[in-house]
């Protein structure tokens, strides 16, 4: 089977990211293919825990190509994220030149080239041999001189080492940057990239993904469980669940033996741990809360329609 | 599928108007953008077209608001006839316009084509602060309005009473032009960096170490900056009722855009930062709730106490920070308080402005006596007088 063939169409693409573990609605794959074949770099923006960061592994899984990361925060500077000398191994040389060893001549011409540059994530993206998928995570952590930085490896796909001049990319890969939202990117950087808001999946959507990936559990505790989510996502929480946490439920359910949702809240108040992630949501939502969300009047017939759209 | 129009039967030009349609709306779309549109309608597979949208929408979407609001555009400018309510005919680019929307359009051509000469001159109403001092837009630009149009947008100069909630988007701009003008303070203290600022010998001589006493690599130091910080302090009493909600509105802004600290206070003070920090549409009954129970009076000078005794210790407020109150300045404390309070902020080395939604300085008696501590008074009655907030910075 050959993965060029498959990656031609949209269709062919969404099928192979679900062979590869990841169900994309047909707009992500549309874009992701879009991306592939006009070489531009996507920005996946959206709550944590919505499996941005899971879309650029499925992808390499795939394509078939390496994955390479970069996972941003404040302070993030070329040296971590590019390129940086092997000053080690230039004053070894040196020595060994001034002890006798080498060439003076080669040594000025030889000191600064590739072969004394230590590649760091965004070099090796592009002087790889063959193409990779390169995933910068949580860009908006970064500093705006990094995002201005990478305006022109995005957009020319080449890095200016200012000693050896511009390095242009071997091969082109697919970037995938993705965004929290924590503070806004600048316009030149969005207009270089195709745009993908990921929302929460739909109830239908988001039971498919958690049967794909936890096949052990039963099916009518992941149904129940995604509409509890579902209507858990609606309370003014702090930290709204995303399908991360969902997962981790059904498997938390699943090894305490349940294959449905007990009928008593305060069996599932200890598991709630994997739903809520502060001290606020965990006040805010108490068993009788639980108790309401559960008993509300169709938990069983939203879990029926996830069943019907199947 | 596209209804072709005499005027634009290059699908390049309809793609033009499409982009235009969609700059209206607040998208930023560039030549680049509309040939990549072009580029990938080409390269999908003729039988795979409903997908265009979406593709579309990836390119001429930039942000969150803007995704969610393209499919309604698209809809809109493709298939008008399955929108309801809105009609596309031949030749015309836009969308049929809703009721308001038409009449400022009409407004705006008006002014256009009258000029200066047309008689019966009449001033916008612009609510409560409508007298001689507000308007300043208006008379600054040396225009008055000619026979009910005027050469600015009536949302500018339309009080804040008066405002719906759908406007109150606006904010934002407001803010960022603000954050723009506040420059960053320089430290003693210094930071290592990679390749700016002085030689730092210790430093290098320690990495030294590394590479066998030959420095090879020269630590760098420079002096630290701090942004300032912003404290939101939001009158919420009875007297304040008209005004509260969209000054929560703007302290909502301050906290997105400067990472603002917002407090409401009445006869009592709560610290709403956190609620403010979440995009929900039950902020203000967050607000509400928090409130509810401190009574209808308003204890400005012991609450401004009670706030730097509790939420804003010596860390949050330092030299350089703006400390905004937003309040009409009616006190039931003793007068002399409020002024002994606020020298209290400005020993910190804050800066303390007073917005207030009337356009005369409050004339109360709190506020007279405490006027010398205040750095600046500001009105903020309208988008107009917001639009002045890096004037604050500028007397300080």
């Amino acid at each position: 089977m050959s993965t060029t063939a498959d990656t031609a169409t949209p269709q062919g693409l969404r099928e192979r990211l679900f062979h590869a573990g990841y169900i994309a609605d047909e707009d992500l794959a549309s874009l992701v293919w879009m991306g592939l074949s006009l070489e531009r770099p996507l920005l996946l923006e959206g709550e944590a825990g919505v499996g941005k960061t899971a879309i650029a592994s499925a992808c390499a899984r795939a394509l078939g190509r390496p994955l390479l990361r970069l996972q941003c925060y404040e302070g993030l500077d070329l040296s971590q994220a590019v390129y940086e000398w092997n000053y080690s191994r230039q004053l070894l040389e040196i020595r060994m030149t001034e002890a006798g060893q080498g060439d003076r001549g080669a040594l000025r011409d030889n000191l600064f080239t590739e072969s004394f540059l230590l590649e760091r994530p965004l070099l090796q993206a592009i002087r790889s041999p063959e193409p990779c998928v390169l995933l910068i995570d949580e860009i908006d952590r970064a500093d705006e001189a990094f995002e201005a930085f990478l305006l022109e490896m995005l957009s020319e796909y080449q890095i200016s080492v200012p000693e050896i001049g511009t390095l242009r990319a071997i091969s082109k890969p697919l970037v995938i940057l993705t965004s929290n939202g924590t503070r806004d990117l600048s316009d030149a950087l969005r207009r270089r990239c195709l745009f993908h808001f990921v929302d929460f999946p739909t109830l239908a959507r988001e039971t498919q993904i958690v049967r794909t990936l936890v096949p052990e559990a039963a099916s009518r505790l992941v149904e129940e469980c995604v509409a509890f989510v579902q209507r858990l996502r609606k309370e003014d929480l702090d930290k709204t669940p995303g399908v991360a946490e969902t997962l981790d439920w059904v498997r938390v359910l699943f090894k305490l033996g349940h294959h449905e949702l007990p009928i008593d809240p305060q069996l599932l108040m200890p598991s709630m741990a994997a739903l809520l992630k502060t001290r606020n949501d965990h006040w805010q939502v108490t068993a009788e809360r639980v108790g309401k969300l559960m008993d509300g009047p169709r938990m069983g017939q939203d879990a029926g329609v996830a069943a019907a759209l199947k | 599928m596209v209804t072709p129009t005499p005027a634009a039967t290059d699908p390049r030009a309809q793609l033009g108007e499409f982009a235009h349609y969609l700059r209206q709306h607040g998208f930023a779309l560039g030549y680049a953008e509309i040939e990549l549109m072009v580029e990938v309608a080409a390269a999908l597979p003729l039988g795979q077209w409903p997908r265009i949208a979406a593709l579309w929408r990836g390119i001429a979407s930039g942000s969150q608001t803007q995704w969610r609001k393209y499919p309604d555009l698209h809809q809109a400018f493709w298939f008008p006839h399955k929108v309801k309510g809105s009609t596309r005919t031949s030749g015309l680019t836009q969308r049929a316009r809703s009721l308001p929307e038409l009449v400022q359009q009409m407004h705006q051509d008006m002014s256009q084509q009258s000029g200066n000469t047309a008689p019966g001159e009449a001033r916008p109403t612009v609510g409560q602060a409508d007298d001689a001092a507000s308007g300043d837009l208006e008379e600054a630009g040396g225009e008055r309005a000619q026979g009910g149009a005027s050469s600015t947008a009536p949302l500018d100069q339309r009080d804040f009473a008066d405002w719906m909630p759908g406007d109150m988007d606006r904010f934002e701009p407001v803010v960022e032009a603000l954050k723009k003008r506040l420059r960053a303070q320089l430290l003693r203290r210094f930071q290592p960096t990679s390749d700016r600022g002085a030689v730092h010998l210790r430093r290098s001589l320690r990495s030294a170490l590394a590479t066998g006493g030959e420095i090879v690599k020269l630590a760098r130091v420079q002096r630290q900056r701090r942004q300032p910080r912003v404290v939101v302090l939001v009158d919420v009493s009875r007297s304040m009722e008209v005004h509260a909600q969209f000054y929560l509105r703007l302290s909502r802004a301050f906290v997105e855009v400067m990472d603002a600290r917002a407090l409401v206070f009445h006869t009592s003070v709560a610290d709403v930062t956190p609620l403010m920090k979440r995009r929900s549409e039950r902020v203000q009954e967050k607000v509400n709730a928090v409130t509810f129970g401190f009574g209808g009076g308003t204890r400005i000078a012991s609450c401004l106490q009670e706030a730097l005794r509790l939420h804003l210790d010596r860390r949050s407020l330092q030299r350089g920070d703006l400390f905004l109150v937003f309040s009409d300045g009616y006190d039931t404390d003793p007068p002399d308080d409020l002024g002994a309070v606020l020298a209290q902020v400005r020993a910190l080395g804050a800066r303390v402005c007073w917005l207030h939604p009337t356009v005369q300085a409050p004339q109360s008696e709190a506020l007279l006596r405490a006027a010398s501590q205040v750095n600046r008074f500001m009105p903020a009655h309208n988008l107009a007088s917001l639009a002045r907030l890096p004037d604050l910075l500028r007397s300080a």
